[in-house]
């Protein structure tokens, strides 16, 4: 790959917190090999929270999975780095990736109902992550974990503490599961779409407690979301996948307001209240999302671009800077002529073709 | 309860009625074709088979509720000498097959949930079609015949083991692990299934991102859920033991209930038969509400009435 110069879209002096550099994952099985993941590269810095969207099957879930080498059989990370603090857990073998997991990063899962065992209780559940990563002891951990409790909005947490994941509505499901991954106050939590399940209102109270422990921990946030309403409101900087690749990337404020990106753009006309800022002759994608297992040969959102031209059917766009802090993979991007000199390995010159 | 209790009566009227369907009566069989027919009358008459069958059926219910079962048949051939209890004659014998039937359920969750554990960890591995081939040999070989290769090789051979009997703390090995191959066979089907199916499920990703060991993911996590499709099998098919250790208990002279069942029907013992066989059911029923019980035990869901 000629294209492996990562495009940091990370705070530019500052060692990232995670720097994700082409992160490559396939499943293999009889009927051949899909690349779930093509070339996801993407940073988190210390304290900030990173929105990753994208459409459902456009590889979020399967991101976070494989950063934590989590991807279940048959999938495989083929590619990539994975750097949390300049160490790549790439080249970690299970038992230091597992010392990390839940320790240093922790993950949230969608549906916390199937997400929790159904024959553990809570507490048990809370306070075996205590006891495997900082070594309380029984009484210690349990007390540890009914502050959790607490901390996330539990009400009467010493008693339900004791209660199986089905004696919890759906909200305190979430935030248990959150209570979990934060237990031992890891410097990155991923939540992979921690609110999809749950009704409107109760949405808001579990991304406020996000939001608010967030601050209090001083720790960093991968939100994954299909939903742009909530990266408006939470995250610094988003991440736009579409079939396994980083298609744009940028400030939330930058992006949201002028994307590049022609499926970014489609993505944000879809949703009226963010639209009425951006310009109106925005128009909402059409069109299937792209079957992995037989994407086009240029770029993968050609068939649904509006904005598509000749290149873009034989030539597969990298994620370019076009100012210090975005980037986008589209040949309509214009890469800086005076600065980020490590981004512009791409000499083309891209066509416009409005 | 209501279930098991007509599951009950209906077992008693059905073995009532076919043991007297069956051709041949107790009086020709026990006396061996050498008592005049005067005799086999008098013995008739003894046993109440002179009356019609809707009031053999009253006096035998009757009988029943009050706790008597009857007098065995085998144990008289002297007429008019009182026969002994068939209760005492069963109870006698219930524990050895009670002994038994659990020790081949320990066997058989000893074969069955390693091996069916590490099939799951590895699945479509050599190792997992290893252990399916297994459990296809272990399903189809009858009792009978592992038995005998049992006995052929343990005792004959080796000489470690006794050929059969109930006197040492050891014989029990052969028969139960006899009784026990099939069995595992099922549990080692069930044990790989379902450990594969929640290895795979969504929680498990939650407990592997926690970080923790893969013992703990494995031992607690998964096999505390697949714990509770395996007692179910267990559950269904408890009968299968039972019917199994019909033939085990008898080619390894076991002094359990399989044994006389098969002796009282050969016998015509009416009354032993009429114990037996509604016993096995209700050992049938009494193993079904047990494992229900455990399923609250293991299965927080099906609590009712806890706390909240
Ligand atoms: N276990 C798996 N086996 C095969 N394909 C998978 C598996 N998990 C995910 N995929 C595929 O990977 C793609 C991305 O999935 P995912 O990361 O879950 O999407 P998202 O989270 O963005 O909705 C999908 O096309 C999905 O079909
Ligand atoms: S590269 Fe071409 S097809 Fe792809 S998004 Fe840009 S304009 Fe559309
Ligand atoms: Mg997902």
């Amino acid at each position: 790959m000629s294209h492996m110069k990562q495009a940091n879209t990370g705070t530019a002096q500052t060692v990232p917190l995670l720097d994700i550099r082409g992160l490559r994952t396939e499943f293999r099985s009889d009927h051949g090999t899909v690349r779930v993941l093509n070339d996801v590269s993407l940073s988190v810095s210390s304290g900030e929270v990173l929105g990753l969207v994208g459409e459902s099957g456009s590889g979020k879930s399967v991101t976070a999975l494989s950063l934590l080498g989590l991807v279940p059989r048959p999938g495989r990370v083929t590619q990539g780095q994975v750097l949390l603090n300049g160490r790549d857990l790439m080249t970690m073998d299970e038992r230091a990736l597992s010392d990390l997991r839940g320790r240093e990063v922790g993950l949230v899962l969608q549906d916390a109902m199937t997400a929790m065992n159904p024959v553990l209780t809570i507490g048990q559940q809370i306070c075996e992550t205590l006891r495997r990563h900082l070594g309380l002891g029984r009484a210690q951990a349990r007390r540890r974990a009914i502050d959790l409790l607490d901390r996330v909005g539990i009400p009467d947490p010493g008693r339900r503490v004791d209660d199986y994941p089905h004696q919890f509505s759906g909200g305190m499901r979430q935030r248990a599961m959150i209570a979990m991954a934060l237990s031992c106050e890891p410097k990155l939590l991923i939540a992979d779409e921690p609110t999809t399940a749950l009704d409107v209102t109760i949405q808001a109270q579990v991304l406020d407690l996000l939001r608010s422990l967030k601050e209090e921990m001083g720790m960093s946030l991968i939100m994954i979301t299909h939903d742009l309403g909530i990266i408006a409101g939470l995250a610094d900087r988003v991440a736009v996948m579409y079939a396994g690749n980083i298609v744009e990337a940028g400030p939330v404020r930058q992006v949201f307001k002028a994307p590049v990106h022609p499926y970014t753009q489609g993505l944000l006309a879809s949703i009226p209240s963010i639209t009425d800022t951006t310009k109106s002759d925005l128009q909402a994608i059409t069109g299937l999302p792209p079957d992995l297992a037989a994407l086009p040969q240029g770029c993968a959102f050609a068939p649904r671009c509006p904005q598509r031209h000749t290149r873009c059917e034989t030539d597969r766009p990298h994620l370019i800077h076009h100012t210090a802090q975005s980037a986008a993979a589209c040949w309509l991007v214009d890469p800086p002529s005076d600065r980020a000199p490590n981004s512009t390995s791409q000499t083309t010159e891209p066509v416009r073709n409005r | 309860m209501l279930l098991g209790a007509v599951t009950l009566f209906f077992t008693l009227t059905l073995v009532f009625v076919i043991i007297r369907m069956v051709p041949s009566d107790p009086a020709t069989v026990l006396m061996m074709g050498e008592a005049t027919p005067e005799q086999l009358d008098r013995l008739r008459e003894l046993w109440g088979l002179d009356k019609s069958i809707v009031e053999q059926f009253f006096i035998y219910l009757a009988n029943l509720v009050q706790g008597n079962a009857g007098d065995s048949y085998q144990f008289q051939r002297v007429a008019g000498m009182p026969g002994v209890p068939v209760f005492d004659l069963v109870m006698n014998r219930l524990p050895a097959t009670g002994y038994l039937a659990l020790v081949a359920i320990i066997f058989s969750m000893l074969i069955a949930l390693p091996l069916g554990i590490l099939a799951a960890l590895f699945p479509d591995s050599i190792l997992d079609k290893l252990v399916l081939m297994l459990a296809s040999v272990l399903a189809s070989v009858p009792a009978f015949f592992s038995g005998m290769l049992l006995m052929l090789f343990f005792s004959l051979t080796l000489r470690i083991l006794p050929t059969g009997g109930y006197d040492t703390p050891q014989s029990v090995i052969l028969p139960a692990l006899a009784l026990s191959f099939s069995f595992s066979a099922v549990l080692l089907r069930v044990t790989r299934t379902e450990m594969a199916r929640i290895m795979r499920s969504e929680f498990i990703q939650t407990v592997r991102a926690k970080g923790l060991r893969s013992w703990r993911i494995v031992l607690v996590h998964a096999l505390k859920n697949a714990m509770i499709p395996l007692l179910t099998i267990i559950g269904l098919r408890f009968g299968d033991l039972l019917a199994g250790s019909v033939v085990v208990e008898t080619l390894f002279r076991w002094p359990g209930i399989g044994g006389l069942m098969i002796d009282s029907i050969i016998a015509r013992d009416y009354p032993v038969v009429q114990l037996v066989i509604p016993l096995a059911a209700l050992a049938f029923i009494i193993v079904n509400i047990t494992v229900d019980v455990l399923f609250g035990a293991l299965d927080p869901r099906l609590r009712t009435g806890g706390r909240s």
